[in-house]
Order: C-alpha cells, then sequence, then structure tokens
C-alpha cells in the first residue's frame, strides 16, 4: 500500500491528513521509507498535537505550528536512527514552538521560555499516561448525558465558534463557556477514575 | 483532586483562548511554582486536543437527516433553552404533519423481497411480500425493504413492517444491517426504540418478560424510550461490541456472552448447547457494557478477531497454511478494550472435557498465569489488517502491505466438565502497547 492508498484508508485520521498533505507535496516519490514515516506520524499524531497544544495558547495557533512541525520531521526523518519516534517528534515540535514564539515576540498572550520548557519537559515524561487519558476520554465521553455529549462535541467541532454556536443555541458564550468548563472537568475526573481502576491502563 | 476555581477559570480562559496577557502571567506564575498543577494543566491541555480529534470524526449530516424521519425527534434538544426548543418544536410539528399525511401510503408501497429462507419455509426467494405483518414459527427468513435494510429473521420472529425505515418486533430474534447509506432506521420493542446510526445489530423479544436483548454488531445505534412514553429520550448510546438487556421501565443490564450464529443472541437461551456454556468477567462498572462473543466453529481464516473491532481478522502466519489444530474450533471474540488491564479475569464454562487455546500477542512477555497452566504449541496466527493505530506502531507491514499482530497459541487440555479462569492480558507496569488475546475452544 503506498503512502496516498494508506492515507485515504485512515479516513478518521483527518487531522493528521491535512499536516501532512503539505509534506506530501515535497515528497520527491512514494517509497518505504515514505510509508514508514506516514505510519509513525498518523500513530504519534494525537501525542504531538496534544505535546504543542499544551506549549500555545490556542488551537489555531497549534494547528499552524503542526504544520510546519510535519514538514521538518519529514524532512529530517532520515537522521532519526534507532531514536524512539515520539522523543524525537517532541525535541521537534518543541524547537518549533520556540521559533514560532521568536515571529510572536510581541505577544504578551505566549508563554515564556523557561515556562514553555517546564511544560515541554512534563509533557514528554506524561506522554505515555496521556494516551491512556485519550482512550479513557473515549469511553467516559459514552458516558456523559446525550445533551452534554452533543453539546460539547458540536462546541469542538471544526470551525466552530463558541460565540456563535451560543447565539444559535440561545445562550450567553460565558454560559457555554462555563458549561463546557464543567464538562472537561467531569471528563477528566472520569478519565482519572478509570485508570485508577486499571479499567484502561 | 479539582483545580480551586480561581486556577480552573484561569486554565478555562487559556485552552478557549480568552486568557487575556495579565492572565497569561498569572498562569506562567502557578505554572512555575505548582508541579502538581502543571501536571494538571498539561492534563487538560490533552483533553482539549482528544475532544477536538473526537469531534472532527464526528459526522454532523447523520444528525440533520435523521432529525428529519417521521416520528423521531433527537430528544437531546428537548431540554434546550427556549429558542432552540422553538425551532425543533416547529420542526417537529411540521415532521408529524408530514408524517401523517405520507405514512398510510408509505406503508403500503413498502416493497418486501424475501432475499433467503431456509428449508421448509412457507416464503420463497425473491418473493415479494404483501402482508405487512410477518412471522416464522421454524427456520430463518431473509428480507430486504425498500431496496435498502435487510432483515434476518429467526424463529419463531413475529415483525410488523410500519415502512422502509420503521419495523416493530413483537417476538423473537431479527438482526438488521441497514448499510452505511440508510440513514433513521428505527425498531421498535415492547422495551425501548432503537435509532440506528448507520450500522448492524440485533435484537431479540421474549414478549412473556417484557425484555429486549440489543447487540451491536457494527456501528452505533441510540437506545431510547418506548414509542408512546412520555418522553421519548435517548437514554444510552451502544456500539459495536456493546450489548444488553432491556427490562420494562428501561432497567438495563449488560449482557456479558452471546452467541453468533446465524441467530445472534445470548448465550444461555441457545437451544443446542455447545463446549462452552457460559463466559462471564470480573468487570463489576455497572455501565459497562462489552460482550464476549462465541462463534462456533468460528476459527478460520478471515474471521474476526474481537467484537470492538470490524477490521482485525484471524489470518495464518505469513506464508503458511491456517493451523490445523485449531481449524473449526469455536471462537470466543474477545473485546479489544481490554488489552491494557492488568487486574482482568474472564471465567469459561465448559460442558466436558475440552482444549483451550489462548492466542498471546508475540511481543507480550508471557504472563505468569499462562506460564502455570498452558503450554506454548508453538503454532502462530495473525490479526489483521489493522489501521495504523498504536497497537501496530512498531510492526513492519507484511507482504500485502497490510499490518498485523503475531500471536503465540498456548493450549490447556481440561479433562472435565467446569470452570476455567484466565487471567489479565499483561502485568501491572508493563509498557507498550499491545493486542488483547483471542480464546478458542475445541469439545475433546
Amino acid at each position: 500500500m503506498d503512502a496516498l492508498a494508506y492515507m485515504e484508508d485512515s479516513s478518521h485520521f483527518d487531522r493528521q491528513i491535512t499536516e501532512v498533505a503539505g509534506v506530501l507535496d515535497i515528497m520527491p516519490g512514494h517509497d518505504e521509507r515514505h510509508d514508514q514515516f506516514i505510519r509513525l506520524y498518523t500513530a504519534n499524531g494525537p501525542a504531538i498535537r496534544g505535546f504543542v497544544r499544551s506549549l500555545v495558547p490556542t488551537r489555531d495557533d497549534a494547528a499552524e505550528v503542526m504544520q510546519d512541525v510535519a514538514v521538518v520531521l519529514w524532512r529530517k526523518f532520515a537522521e532519526i536512527g534507532e531514536q524512539d519516534f515520539r522523543r524525537w517528534a517532541f525535541g521537534v515540535a518543541r524547537l518549533q514552538v520556540l521559533a514560532w514564539k521568536r515571529d510572536k515576540a510581541r505577544d504578551r498572550h505566549v508563554f515564556r521560555s523557561d515556562v514553555i520548557d517546564l511544560i515541554a519537559d512534563l509533557s514528554s515524561e506524561v506522554s505515555d499516561a496521556m494516551e491512556d487519558q485519550r482512550e479513557a476520554l473515549e469511553t467516559c465521553l459514552k458516558k456523559l448525558p446525550e445533551r452534554r455529549r452533543t453539546l460539547v462535541l458540536r462546541a469542538y467541532a471544526p470551525g466552530v465558534r463558541i460565540n456563535e454556536l451560543a447565539t444559535r443555541i440561545g445562550r450567553t458564550p460565558m454560559s457555554l463557556y462555563k458549561e463546557l468548563q464543567r464538562i472537561r472537568e467531569a471528563l477528566i475526573e472520569c478519565t482519572r477514575r478509570l485508570l485508577a481502576e486499571g479499567k484502561i491502563a | 483532586m479539582k483545580f480551586r476555581d480561581s486556577k480552573s477559570a484561569l486554565v478555562s480562559a487559556y485552552i478557549e483562548g480568552r486568557a487575556t496577557a495579565d492572565e497569561i502571567r498569572q498562569l506562567e506564575m502557578i505554572l512555575r511554582a505548582e508541579p502538581e498543577f502543571r501536571r494538571l494543566f498539561v492534563e487538560h491541555l490533552n483533553v482539549d486536543v482528544a475532544l477536538a480529534d473526537i469531534a472532527s470524526r464526528e459526522e454532523a449530516p447523520k444528525e440533520i437527516q435523521r432529525a428529519h424521519r417521521p416520528g423521531y425527534l433527537p430528544a437531546r434538544y428537548g431540554r434546550w433553552p427556549a429558542v432552540a426548543a422553538c425551532a425543533m418544536a416547529a420542526l417537529a410539528i411540521a415532521v408529524w404533519g408530514l408524517s401523517q399525511r405520507t405514512t398510510p401510503s408509505s406503508s403500503l408501497t413498502t416493497r418486501i423481497e424475501v432475499l433467503d429462507i431456509s428449508q421448509e419455509s412457507e416464503f420463497s426467494i425473491g418473493q415479494i411480500v404483501a402482508d405487512r405483518r410477518i412471522s416464522i414459527d421454524r427456520g430463518s427468513l431473509s428480507l430486504r425493504l425498500d431496496d435498502g435494510p435487510t432483515l434476518e429473521l429467526s424463529a419463531p420472529a413475529d415483525v410488523e413492517i410500519l415502512d422502509g425505515l420503521h419495523v416493530r418486533v413483537h417476538s423473537g430474534g431479527v438482526t438488521v444491517d441497514v448499510g452505511e447509506d440508510v440513514d433513521g432506521f428505527v425498531l421498535d420493542t415492547t422495551a425501548a426504540r432503537f435509532v440506528d446510526l448507520g450500522t448492524r445489530f440485533a435484537v431479540s423479544v421474549d414478549p412473556s418478560a417484557g425484555e429486549t436483548d440489543v447487540i451491536v454488531l457494527e456501528g452505533e445505534i441510540e437506545v431510547n424510550e418506548p414509542a408512546g412514553a412520555s418522553t421519548a429520550s435517548p437514554y444510552a448510546s451502544l456500539i459495536a461490541g456493546d450489548a444488553l438487556t432491556i427490562a420494562p421501565n428501561n432497567a438495563v443490564r449488560r449482557l456479558a456472552a452471546v452467541s453468533m450464529t446465524s441467530r445472534v443472541t445470548r448465550l444461555d437461551q441457545v437451544e443446542q448447547a455447545g463446549i462452552v456454556t457460559t463466559i462471564t468477567d470480573n468487570v463489576a462498572d455497572p455501565e459497562y457494557r462489552r460482550f464476549y462473543g462465541l462463534v462456533p466453529g468460528g476459527m478460520r481464516e478471515d474471521e474476526l478477531a474481537y467484537t470492538t473491532i470490524g477490521r482485525a481478522r484471524w489470518h495464518s502466519a505469513e506464508g503458511e497454511e491456517f493451523p490445523a489444530e485449531l481449524l473449526g474450533a469455536d471462537a470466543i471474540r474477545t473485546f479489544h478494550d481490554d488489552r491494557r488491564s492488568w487486574d482482568l479475569n474472564i471465567s469459561i464454562d465448559l460442558a466436558g472435557p475440552a482444549a483451550m487455546y489462548v492466542m498471546v500477542d508475540a511481543r507480550n512477555p508471557t504472563p505468569d498465569w499462562l506460564l502455570e497452566d498452558f503450554a506454548d504449541t508453538g503454532l502462530q496466527l495473525r490479526t489483521g489488517p489493522w489501521r495504523e493505530v498504536g497497537v501496530v506502531e512498531d510492526v513492519t507491514p507484511g507482504s500485502d502491505g497490510g499490518l498485523y499482530v503475531s500471536y503465540r497459541v498456548w493450549k490447556r487440555e481440561i479433562l472435565a466438565a467446569g470452570t476455567v479462569t484466565l487471567g489479565p492480558p499483561r502485568t501491572r507496569g508493563q509498557p507498550g502497547n499491545r493486542a488483547m488475546y483471542g480464546i478458542a475452544v475445541r469439545a475433546m
């Protein structure tokens, strides 16, 4: 299976496809290394996105950085050797976040470098636990009352703006923000409970 | 532990991109000073990303289509604020009016075609059935409605076709294959209304107890209060690998063991019991809904390996024949979610002497319980092809380009009827994302 066929087959990895689309354009051909890269990138995509997201203020910022991360990962993929792909990808992502931060030097909404380092170190350290949490989240989401589950998925759907969603459903943006905060906290509590009970990991 | 309110509000503001520069500085101070808060912060961001990933997989168009089906108004909107409620009420009235005009003719024109029959049937293949109410007291009958959903009736069964997207099962077993192109199929029983979200599922109705068993084989369904109830709220969402028994008043309990022959039904109701009579586990969570599937003679090439995954199938080792010793043994489909459990126990009741086989991910260290009671046969199997998910991260593609997990086959001979208990697939602290084991049994 070549890389393009593989990407088409993995239809639910829309985000990876978007991020890697730029990489595919610069790839000279479809070879074994190419396929191996896409496989590793897709398998580790959620962890890398989580890592980047913890270091930048918004999801849009994270998407912007991820585009660059994907390109750099591919360009340097030949140098990885026997290294653990995820650990290596986190290192690349960290440098890309710092490069992105330099471009935003005047933006006071971006964390300072020492805080980025602290969070990046921790994110690397707990990446397996975060993978477990993401898996537990799928179960916890199903346990949510239907109305809350629908609401949170609508709020997180691609391109949705909370202000617009609030207007559509007849609520104030602030009440919606608060409900989403409560839902996230309930989900996190649920994932901790599942993980503590050994139901997931 | 929860954040204190101010910290929680800060993190939420950051997650939502609303934090001011001053709030960011405040957040930085806490992140520097409190390692535990850093961990919680990373957890929140991780959930934020995961929710966005999950939401991007959801198919919004289905919601819109389903809301326009006669008789179906997603009750999730019922408790929403006035504007949304009014809008949905207006839609409901319009839909109701439409359904009142179209349902009678729709019912009359629904085409019911016989696709297949078992022996000695009063029906014939290709026959167009005129009656809306169809009962069989022996064998099985496969029907297709309006070139769309198919129903597999297993005797005794009594089914009423209300229209091409709506049936009522009065009694017996029915397996529904709605297909990917049809949306909004509704199946009613006295215990519940099931709304299909693009899937294959089975129900078995016991009218004397007022109970309905429901087993999801592919995709997802919503479980609603029965038609005519004061509310029509979906109170459960079931996905592939879930099974429930629904009693009157929406009392539900897990259905842990299912026989997966042409009639998909609870294992303890199988007429001709095989060597495996019961499968249970030690999961105590009342909300757990996963089921084990017993497939008599199911160990063969290309048979599904798990109840929860539609892609991973059993295959011989690369370049080899399917092991004769395993071929045709009864397969027990486990659920792949269990692969990370370190305290799982699965208990299997056997009606007599049997050989039991456990197929373990070859990358896993052998669990102690397996070393104690089982012997390595030297045989190997594979499952696949898998999507490129964590479990195959370090797997090299097979000759066909697909990703396959290899298993070592362990065996134990049990000399008399009794219960065999299997342990967890991994030990505490064991790293890596590995496949759940499979089970097969053959009478001796």
